[in-house]
């Protein structure tokens, strides 16, 4: 049986705090809503979640699951508090750590980045991709809002011919529902 | 059994002189024979969840970019003790410039090397002389288990690589 594993990196920096357009009370919030409404489907459909939060470092605090009220429980307390900085790179890899020694049950393996493109220290982006790349996770990268210094934006464009990465900007609740959905579906 | 190469991806250590040596390596290397690979420098990366072919170990060389800071390697060693897990791993190689005298003495990384299993430990480094501090940081290691090559060429890659087993 396919069974798909999903591990989100969440973004919990400041920046990630403020609010964008209808990305309200805050990016963080919308972000915390979407991964809730895909992850109720991904249980549904036999797969696992993981969960790992970032800031200037990384921190998994959800192993592979199928418990959703502890997912609920996790994301509830995700959303309370911000930090400095962000390091991607750090989030990438503790993401697909996760995966270590699952190979039996996770046919598929996904790790989904929330952020708003802001990468300014850690593990340097590439060489977190390398890991993800060897340990066939493919990686799907979504920036919420656009700060209009969106590093990500324009690192992950030249890198995504090599690593096949997943990259969307979305700039509404209903584009990043739609984006996810369609990542959870297999669509992208 | 799988190795492991522990990689100096500082910018201390000349990329063009590793490539040189793990080419030679892979040349000399007529079984196949799976890699732990992990990066260091004052952070350590692992590269793969699972061992790569030596192939794959010097195509995703080729892609890393450097890594900051000076290199610690026993970090590297701690990062890969978690990767393999209860898994053994027969032998390891590290590759590292020596550039600088790292925090904590080499017997701490040696240990914990000899516990995931090795019975074999190279360090191959383009240096021509040790450093001065190599003496007191190579304390309390039992030396057969031990091989320190200086600037390391192809007889060198010849001989690792027939002691990690991947050249019958």
């Amino acid at each position: 049986m396919r069974q798909r594993c999903f591990v989100y990196a969440l973004d919990i920096s400041i920046s990630m705090g403020k609010a964008y357009g209808d990305l309200i009370p805050s990016k963080l919030n919308a972000a915390i809503e979407a991964i809730l409404v895909s992850s109720k489907r991904i249980i549904e459909e036999n797969g696992y979640i993981g969960l790992v939060l970032f800031a200037g470092k990384a921190f998994p605090v959800l192993s592979l699951t199928r418990d959703q009220t502890l997912v609920y429980s996790t994301l509830s307390f995700a959303g309370r508090r911000t930090f400095e900085a962000s390091a991607p790179g750090d989030a990438i890899v503790e993401a697909t750590k996760l995966f270590l020694n699952r190979e039996r049950y996770c046919s598929e393996r996904h790790v989904i980045v929330l952020s708003d493109g802001e990468y300014n220290m850690g593990i340097p982006l590439d060489a977190a991709l390398l890991l993800a790349r060897n340990s066939r996770v493919r990686l799907h990268y979504i920036v919420l809002g656009d700060q209009g210094q969106d590093k990500i934006g324009v690192l992950l464009p030249k890198l995504k011919e090599i690593y096949n990465i997943g990259y969307k900007k979305v700039l509404s609740k209903q584009e990043l529902l739609a984006e996810i959905t369609k990542i959870v579906r297999g669509d992208s | 059994m799988p190795a492991a190469l522990l990689y100096d991806a500082s910018t201390s250590l000349s990329r063009e002189w590793s490539f040189t040596f793990l080419n030679e390596l892979e040349k000399n290397c007529n079984k196949i024979k799976g890699f732990y690979l992990i990066a260091f420098a004052k952070q350590a990366l692992p590269l793969s969840l699972g061992p790569l072919l030596l192939s794959e170990l010097i195509e995703t060389i080729s892609k890393l970019p450097f890594l900051p800071g000076s290199p610690e390697p026993y970090n590297a060693a701690k990062e890969l003790a978690e990767l393999a897990g209860d898994k053994r791993v027969s032998e390891v190689l590290v590759i590292w410039s020596m550039s600088k005298r790292p925090r904590l003495p080499f017997a701490y990384t040696y240990f914990l090397l000899k516990s995931l299993g090795s019975r074999y430990i190279a360090i191959t480094t383009p240096r021509a002389y040790p450093p001065r501090w190599i003496d007191s940081y190579l304390k309390n290691i039992a030396e057969e288990d031990l091989e320190l090559h200086m600037r390391a060429g192809k007889q060198r890659a010849r001989r690792v690589a027939e002691k990690i087993g991947c050249r019958i």
